[in-house]
């Protein structure tokens, strides 16, 4: 059985249900609606990241539902992406942002959570000044903030 | 980086549960940047960056000897940066470590912290009592008691102590009465406090006052549970325990002296009024540090404490009694792990785990290596927990069976004899008693090894078995490190202190039915009493073919990693390179006590 989704640009992706069943939305919203092939408008997203979305979903199609299981410390996962998960995620910024916040929307939760280790990768071992660079944010402390914020968090600085 | 700097990624900074599951890939010292890159950033992980903090890690150290002055007026010291740091931001502050007096009392004091959900009392790491005392002149922690003057200034203990540890003391509480999120309270230092009784009453009241406690773990003696019922009145009142650890609490062990228990201020009570009150106590830990139990002590575990805890899953103690062993497997059939720290030289009940065998069915992890089975335990009752995946226990008694046997034997046999010495049939009497010897030394022979292979049988039931420990090497190394170690010479094999094979244990031999645990295609760990096991090369082929997942084999390697043991007997040490031949990546470890 397949699925039509409509990007934001209004292209339509004919995927099977199975795969688009990767997004807990687009499976409530099936549950909901019942046996029905009208196609299911995405107005989040647009057709370049629909693309890589499905991409992933095709991919990891026959993984088990993730179990929301407790980690021991949330501090001590990462870096354990899988190899494909990484290249897919070899992509530019603003594409990397888009398909966190498709994953957002979509609720895809595993896609989710690459997307955040990814860009957690990206932040580890850089100074505040490389990290701006990095994400091109603006510095909008004032020196004497910045001074104060330094001199109340000197504790977390390595010994 | 993008390539398109005009198209910032801002969007998703609004998001706040995105920059939440990016903080929680982070550790310290990423989000110390995080928080210096904007306002956004700023806000977003400040709270991360607080969450958890640990005065022995990173800077905290350095900051807090700078800042504590002398003990004697460490209260009013010149703190007030860190109190207004802890004022700012302390409100974000869920997990607390500490090992310094300052932080506990600059942390109370500041008043804003009221969302913690544990906290940890501990002694500062990489600092030696002297040197903190002597060079820093600090105060850390575990020189102030944290509980022995929760008592009013004016009382008469406060002569004993000066004002600063009375006014920390107050600050701890006042910390705890202020965190009523707490779901985890650790007291983990030890300090041995015999002359300075706590009252119970104030302690029980601000504990009670925690809906959320889940975990209390005292290993401090601080909180003095001197009467039977403090201990009853802790499970009565923090009803969402599930669990609770005592470690090194001396006075733990005195019966209420003449059960002048409610003429001590203590909370009234009896068996009969917390009788329908039963734990929710999952994981109960209690172990004596340094003092030898007595038995009142024990009593009052198997038939007060143990009685009262029904979900019981997992639990530590010394020694197991009879008593004990009886009552977990009458009440607490939930069990699933049981640690008991016993070491060799405690005297302990024989055979007390059998019952736990026979009732417990989701008990899986057995660690009690000094501790025994009653081997026929295991196969004249059936053995009831089949998800068994650690197994340290040794298994005895199948020789003493069958002495008894042989006595029995011998019995009947004179009984049969009667007629046989009839002068009448003399001339048959040599030949005949000779045969009668034989078959009678074939018959023990086979039913001997009958039941070795129903044990064996059994055991190869626990299929889900990752560690086998059957004993452990009797050789107190100990003592071969100590000046001179007495030499033994015993079958033409030198012992160091050698306290000799345990009597009666299971054959881990191929005659016997070794070959029965082929089952056990799980096992990593197997360990055994070196040569005393009777192993040989025959059964380490087979184990090497038979076990695919063994790691780790404890018999074959002495603690201090040098060779004693082939001083004690060169055989080992040809078994353990027989077995390094056929699988080298199994290790061979000293066998743990």
């Amino acid at each position: 059985m397949t699925v039509i989704l409509v990007s934001s640009d209004n292209q339509d992706f004919k995927v099977d249900k199975e795969v688009a069943e990767r997004s807990i939305l687009i499976k409530n919203m099936l549950e909901d609606v019942g046996e029905s092939d009208s196609p299911i408008p995405l107005p989040n997203v647009t057709s370049a990241v629909l693309t890589k979305v499905i991409e992933y979903c095709e991919h990891h199609r026959n993984d088990p539902v993730q179990v929301p299981e407790e980690t021991d410390d949330p501090r001590k996962r990462s870096n354990d992406i899988e190899e494909w998960d990484m290249k897919f995620m070899q992509v530019d910024q603003e594409m990397l942002f888009e398909i966190i916040l498709a994953a957002n929307y979509l609720d895809i939760k595993p896609l989710l959570d690459v997307g955040c280790k990814t860009v957690a990768n990206i932040i580890k071992g850089k100074t505040p000044e490389e990290i701006r660079k990095a994400f091109n944010i603006v510095n909008d402390f004032t020196p004497e903030e910045e001074a104060q914020i330094k001199k109340e968090n000197e504790w977390a600085e390595d010994r | 980086m993008s390539t398109n700097p005009i198209l910032m990624p801002t969007r998703a900074f609004y998001l706040p549960e995105l920059l939440d599951l990016i903080g929680n890939d982070l550790n310290t010292r990423d989000l110390l940047s995080c928080v210096q890159v904007c306002r956004v950033w700023n806000q977003h992980f400040m709270p991360t960056l607080w969450a958890t903090i640990d005065d022995k890690l990173y800077s905290w150290p350095k900051i807090l000897s700078r800042s504590s002055p002398l003990a004697s007026g460490f209260l009013h010291g010149n703190n007030s940066r860190l109190n207004n740091v802890f004022i700012k931001h302390g409100r974000h502050i869920r997990h607390l470590t500490a090992g310094w007096a300052t932080t506990i009392t600059s942390i109370s004091s500041a008043g804003t912290v009221t969302g913690l959900e544990s906290l940890s009392v501990v002694q500062p790491s990489g600092f030696s009592s002297e040197s903190v005392f002597s060079v820093r002149g600090t105060t850390p922690l575990w020189i102030p008691p944290l509980l022995q003057d929760f008592l009013p200034p004016t009382t008469r203990k406060c002569k004993y102590r000066n004002l600063s540890v009375w006014d920390f003391v107050q600050k701890f509480w006042s910390l705890v009465i202020h965190n009523s999120s707490l779901k985890s309270i650790e007291l983990a230092q030890e300090c041995q406090l015999d002359d300075f009784p706590i009252p119970v009453p104030s302690l029980l009241k601000a504990l009670a006052t925690l809906r959320n406690l889940t975990k209390l773990v005292n290993n401090m003696a601080a909180i003095d549970l001197q009467m039977h019922t403090t201990a009853l009145n802790l499970l009565r009142h923090l009803s969402n325990l599930d669990q609770l650890s005592f470690d090194g609490i001396w006075n733990f062990v005195h019966p209420p002296p003449g059960s002048t228990a409610t003429g001590n201020g203590m909370l009234p009570d009896s068996r009969a009024t917390v009788n329908n009150s039963n734990s929710s106590v999952q994981d109960f830990h209690f172990v004596r540090a340094g003092r030898v139990s007595s038995s009142s002590m024990r009593d009052f575990i198997a038939l007060d404490i143990l009685p009262r805890m029904p979900r019981l899953t997992r639990l530590t103690l010394q020694t197991l009694t009879q008593t004990a062993g009886k009552a977990l497997a009458k009440h607490c059939s939930q069990l699933e792990w049981l640690q008991l720290r016993t070491t060799k030289y405690d005297s302990m009940d024989q055979d007390s785990i059998t019952p736990l065998l026979h009732h417990c069915s989701r008990l899986r992890h057995l660690d009690a290596i000094w501790h025994t089975v009653e081997a026929n335990s295991l196969v004249k009752k059936p053995v009831v927990c089949r998800g068994m995946e650690v197994f340290r226990c040794k298994i005895t008694g199948i020789v003493e069976e069958n002495e008894e046997e042989e006595e029995e034997e011998g019995h009947d046999n004179e009984l049969e004899d009667g007629p046989w010495e009839n002068p009448a049939e003399d001339y048959n009497s040599d030949d005949q008693e000779d045969e009668d010897e034989e078959t009678t030394a074939t018959k023990m022979q086979r039913r001997l090894l009958d039941h070795h292979q129903h044990i064996y049988d059994e055991l190869g039931r626990w299929t889900e078995l990752r560690v086998l420990e059957l004993g452990v090497d009797n050789v107190d190394w100990y003592d071969i490190m100590g000046s001179d170690p007495g030499r033994h010479l015993v079958d033409g094999r030198i012992y160091y202190n050698y306290f000799g094979p345990t009597p009666n244990t299971l054959l881990l031999s191929l005659e016997s039915g070794l070959n029965r645990l082929r089952t056990l295609k799980k096992l990593e760990v197997i360990g055994f009493e070196g040569v005393d096991h009777r192993i040989n090369t025959g059964e380490l082929a087979w184990m090497a073919e038979n076990w695919p997942k063994l790691q780790v084999m404890h018999g074959f390697q002495a603690p201090d990693g040098k060779d004693e043991y082939a001083l004690r007997c060169p055989k080992v040490k040809g078994l353990r390179e027989y077995m390094q031949g056929l699988r080298p990546l199994v290790r061979h470890e000293p066998g743990q006590e």
